[in-house]
């Protein structure tokens, strides 16, 4: 199996490029590292894109609403 | 794809600073931001035709009315999903009643939003004692107060040129001098500020007459800034400011978890950690992901930032506006420095990994 390293740099452009994806990193759950996936809101569309798993690891999406820079 | 969208938020965002500007009869006049941004967006707009304009011109027209409406969180210009101008009315939650379909024959899209607290100022703010140093004593400190000087870390500073408000993360040395670590879009202005532009503390947002200068503000002065790549990818969104001893200490105020370390840790899933801020004071969290890339939105564009820090509150929102350039630190008695507070979603905040903004910048934590 891939380090989650890898699969990361192999497949963070295609997952950024996805409409409504935020974000996409490194996690964890249950002790096992995971691909984390940002999005903005869930939606059908997202629901078909988005993979259970890469390369063996499990895909884990939360909805973040979307990222700005948080000056007053 | 990306392109088109951003370009349909940028359009938002600059409608909204500019509805912005005067529903905070904020007489802000040397503001770069709404100006120099909208420039080329307007020059775009030309080019697009006159659908653009027609949607620009319907938006004007009916603003005032639109926005009276309760509910109404915001209007502006964007584009629909299949790429056509529409006016844009953003709602709390989507359930407005007697909202139009098409204003002037422009279509409308609703955009359910909540509340835009990174963006609209909150009005009416309460007086909060107003004297100097009111917020050092007392188990409760309010971090948009005057202190006195030198001031704890994370307060509210901001840059002399706009009326904003970030958090002053820490103090840093480098070469025996001493420097206010926070980031580029609280001290510098997002690029446009220029070396030497005074730091204050509290940032304008939190002055009264909100806004205002008062004398004897300043803290220190723009030294150094990492620009931010609106075009490319980005580790940082972090700046410092020459400062001294004698106005700035190196502990949080009361409450807060005190001295941060000098030592710094790298982020780890699970890691606990906590930070004080201008808008949230105080909050614990826990890293939820690491190595991210992120895409975040400013007031001037949309930027990417990689291997970043994501963490998640314990209880409600880690971080909100204004607590921009928090230090964030280990949850425990150590306060080992871990990320750079810079920007946050409703459930997520975003932090640049402490380590790299450090070896950016060429210094080091002034800390325990």
């Amino acid at each position: 199996m891939p380090s989650i390293a890898d699969v990361l740099k192999r497949h963070t452009d295609s997952l950024m490029a996805i409409p409504g994806v935020v974000g996409v990193g490194r996690g964890e759950k249950n002790g096992a590292p995971t691909v984390y996936v940002m999005v903005e809101r869930m939606t059908d569309s997202l629901r078909r894109s988005l993979p259970d798993s890469i390369e063996g690891y499990a895909v884990q999406v939360n909805v973040t609403g979307e990222i700005k820079a948080q000056p007053e | 794809m990306p392109r088109s969208r951003n370009c349909a938020v940028l359009t938002l965002r600059l409608a909204l600073v500019l509805t912005l500007a005067v529903a905070a009869g904020c007489n802000d006049s040397t503001s770069p931001a709404a100006p120099r941004a909208l420039k080329p967006e307007l020059a775009r707009g030309g080019q697009q035709g006159p659908d653009l304009r027609a949607a620009m011109a319907a938006r004007t027209k009916f603003e005032a009315r639109i926005m009276a409406k309760r509910g109404v969180e915001g209007i502006g210009v964007g584009l629909r999903d299949d790429g056509t101008p529409a006016v844009v009315i953003m709602t709390v939650n989507g359930a407005v009643g007697g909202l139009p379909h098409t204003l002037d024959g422009v279509p409308v899209k609703l955009m359910p939003t909540g509340p835009f607290s990174a963006i609209l100022p909150r009005k009416g703010k309460p007086e909060r004692g107003g004297k100097p140093g009111g917020g050092n004593g007392g188990g409760s400190a309010d971090p948009t107060a005057t202190f006195t000087r030198p001031v704890p870390i994370g307060v509210s500073i901001g840059n002399e040129n706009e009326c904003a408000a970030g958090t002053l993360g820490a103090r840093v040395t480098k070469g025996g001098n001493v420097y206010i670590l926070s980031n580029n879009h609280v001290l510098a202005r997002q690029n446009a500020a220029g070396i030497g532009e005074d730091i204050l503390q509290p940032g304008r947002y939190d002055t009264s007459p909100q806004c205002s200068i008062p004398a004897n503000s300043s803290i220190g002065t723009l030294a150094q800034f990492v620009r931010i790549n609106f075009s490319g990818n980005n580790t940082v969104d972090a700046a410092l400011a020459s400062t001294t001893t004698s106005l700035v200490g190196n502990a949080t105020f009361t409450g807060g978890y005190g001295v941060p370390n000098s030592t710094t840790k790298a982020a780890t899933i699970g890691m606990l950690v906590q930070k004080c801020g201008r808008t949230t004071s105080c909050t614990h969290g826990s890293v939820a992901s690491i190595d991210a890339t992120v895409r975040v939105q400013y007031e001037s564009g949309v930027a990417t930032f990689v291997n970043q820090v994501v963490v998640t509150g314990k209880r409600g929102a880690f971080s909100k506006a204004g607590d921009s350039g928090s230090l964030i630190v280990t949850d425990d008695s150590n306060a080992y420095p871990v990320a750079l507070l810079f920007a946050g979603g409703q459930t997520s905040t975003i932090g640049n990994p402490i380590g790299a903004v450090l070896s950016a910048l060429g210094v080091t934590i002034d800390g325990k």
